[in-house]
């Protein structure tokens, strides 16, 4: 189920407009892709000037939204088998939570140097396959945009 | 089911130079919030939110298809760009008990209390290990970064 967000995923089995099996595979691709970025997360090089930050804010901010994924759509997979709407009111409360998170992230994204918001806009991306390694510390080009941003 | 509440319209409220330092760097993100809602729930799940927000009525199991799904989503939806109310503050101080509270499934009742935040009455256990670790992570981190986040409910005229 390439394409859909967690939301869309869990919005189009609620609608029965897709298998449990294409739902239940969509949610494993959504949980995987999460725990791929969640393991880079400590590869990243960070520069200096924004290692504070990162440390204390950016990093730990991300493995919980990560983190937060994960266990939503751990969580959605348990409405498969129960079809109760309570697990996916739950699942809600996890995602309010990421959605927080990740929206406090792209605010104080704004505070670090563009080669680490590049990286912050890659890592908040969640239709991204994965984290750049090693991501430059020195400045890019002004090309260097974020994909998703250019919608 | 509780009721929810949902602060709109809010804005940031920082130190001055905190102030100019995020906004500055929400112009350098650019779209960057409303893309990431678009991102991380897509463009259908976007458009569920924005519908559950208008009608003000998130978190409740209601017949509209989808927005149960969505939930309380919706309601950290409302307002983009939004940071928190000065009501964070206090939420701050319970952040510590939400964390707790959701670490063990208990989530019953709880009030965020972050921006664009809501009450969620559906007591609700999460039964899958992932979900309570990631319960706990997220309660740990706003909680943590609650006093961070402090904005007001509306607009200063």
């Amino acid at each position: 189920m390439a394409g859909y967000s967690l939301v869309e995923l869990i919005d189009a089995f609620y609608k029965e407009a897709i298998s449990e099996q294409d739902y239940l595979s969509g949610l494993d691709q959504q949980i995987q892709n999460a725990q791929r970025k969640l393991a880079e997360l400590d590869k990243q090089k960070i520069a200096p000037a924004d290692q504070a930050l990162w440390q204390e804010e950016l990093l730990p901010g991300l493995q919980a939204a990560y983190e937060g994924v994960i266990g939503a759509a751990s969580e959605a997979k348990v409405y498969a088998q129960e079809r109760k709407e309570e697990v996916l009111h739950g699942v809600g409360i996890l995602l309010a939570s990421v959605d927080k998170i990740m929206e406090f992230l792209a605010l104080r994204s704004g505070l670090v140097s563009e080669s680490t918001q590049k990286l912050m806009a890659e890592a908040l991306n969640p239709h991204s396959d994965g984290l750049s390694l090693e991501s430059p510390v020195s400045k890019g080009s002004a090309e260097s945009s974020i994909s998703f941003l250019g919608e | 089911m509780g009721d929810i509440q949902v602060s709109n319209n809010a804005m940031i409220k920082a130190g001055p130079e905190a102030e100019k330092g995020i906004l500055k760097g929400v112009e350098a993100v650019g779209k960057g919030l409303k893309n990431l809602k678009d991102n991380l729930f897509g463009k259908t799940g976007s458009t569920i939110l924005a519908s559950a927000a208008s009608g003000a009525l998130i978190g409740a199991l209601t017949p509209v298809p989808g927005a149960v799904v969505v939930g309380a989503v919706a309601g950290a939806a409302v307002g983009t760009g939004i940071a928190l109310t000065e009501k964070a503050k206090e939420a701050g101080k319970k952040g510590a008990s939400l964390a707790a509270s959701i670490a063990t499934g208990a989530a019953a009742g709880v009030v965020f209390g972050l921006p664009g935040l809501l009450v969620v009455g559906a007591g609700y256990a999460f039964s899958t290990g992932a979900a309570q670790n990631a319960a706990k992570k997220v309660g740990e981190f706003l909680s943590k970064n609650a006093d961070k986040m402090v904005a007001k409910a509306a607009p200063e005229q």
